[in-house]
């Protein structure tokens, strides 16, 4: 091997292994959460019942093959990582909270966020089509969920 | 300029392609099948006694239990393999070997009737490491239901 190849190749390697780092590092930065996207991430549900909602979630999780690394049932918490490492193809952290509506004797918010976007870029984290559809799709499968349980 | 080419080639792919990013829930197909397919009724139970026979089988199965929560009805666990095996254990080292390095997510959750419904979700979806989970949870309630006789 000629050593301006070796030399070359090297320089390659920094600049795609920096490359690499500055999308992992992009995701970790705080981005402050506005109201649109907490509606986004927010669901009310008329119940007396949080362990109905909690229990319904990781019913959820186990159908999207994630492994729930905490939980805590009362507040009502679930947070979960999916077990294929290395992929980051999708969300790496999902966590899920159930808390009492103010005012509500039997209402409950589920909030789903998203720990490290299943994006490249943080400042994307309220425009990804995908994401949108990650959010809509985990509460219809959790509206499913709940009206098959409360089936007779 | 050949020389360049390669490193060239790979710097621009690194620092321009996007990782394909994919939702989970797309490749969900028959949910209510596959759940069927899961879970194992256990008679005559709660979930808390269902939690501990849970526990005991994925330890059989040589997993670490990274959570526990028994009012919830949930235990997941990662499945590793020993090299010095232990004595006496119900697993059969084939069957740890079936799981191994599966990452193990099983909920408990009581239905009408004294029954429970346990639900075991392996991340690489096996039905021999399905089969495996079930027959020894059946091992591990037939055996507690013989010592208690």
């Amino acid at each position: 091997m000629r050593p301006t190849t070796s030399i070359l190749g090297l320089a390659a390697w920094f600049v795609v292994s920096a490359c690499m780092y500055a999308n992992v590092a992009s995701g970790a930065e705080f981005i402050p959460v506005d109201g649109a996207a907490e509606q986004l991430q927010s669901r009310r549900y008329e119940t007396g019942d949080p362990k109905q909602l909690l229990q319904a979630s990781l019913a959820i999780l186990q159908d999207i093959r994630y492994l729930v690394s905490e939980s805590e049932s009362e507040p009502g918490l679930l947070v979960a990582q999916p077990s294929w490492a290395g992929c980051r193809c999708t969300p790496q952290q999902l966590t899920i909270s159930i808390a009492p509506v103010a005012g509500q004797t039997a209402g409950y918010q589920v909030r789903l966020s998203i720990g490290e976007a299943a994006t490249n870029s943080s400042t994307d984290l309220q425009s990804s089509p995908v994401e949108t559809d990650f959010y809509q799709d985990f509460f219809t499968h959790l509206d499913r969920e709940l009206f098959r349980e409360n089936q007779p | 300029m050949r020389a360049l080419l390669a490193p060239g080639l790979v710097l621009l792919t690194a620092c321009t392609s996007q990782p394909v990013v994919t939702n989970p829930f797309a490749k969900l197909a028959d949910v209510a099948a596959q759940r069927q397919l899961e879970t194992t009724i256990l008679r005559d139970m709660d979930a808390e006694s269902a939690c501990v026979h849970v526990t005991g089988v994925l330890m059989d199965l040589e997993c670490s239990i990274s959570e526990l929560n028994s009012d919830l009805g949930l235990v997941s666990a990662t499945s590793t393999l020993r090299v010095i095996e232990p004595v006496n254990f119900i697993a059969a080292s084939r069957w740890r070997q079936t799981c191994l390095g599966n990452a193990i997510t099983v909920s408990v959750k009581e239905t009408s009737g004294d029954s429970v419904a346990v639900r075991a979700t392996f991340d690489h979806p096996d039905p021999d490491a399905e089969q495996t989970f079930r027959t020894l949870l059946r091992r591990s309630v037939t055996r507690q239901m013989e010592e208690a006789q």
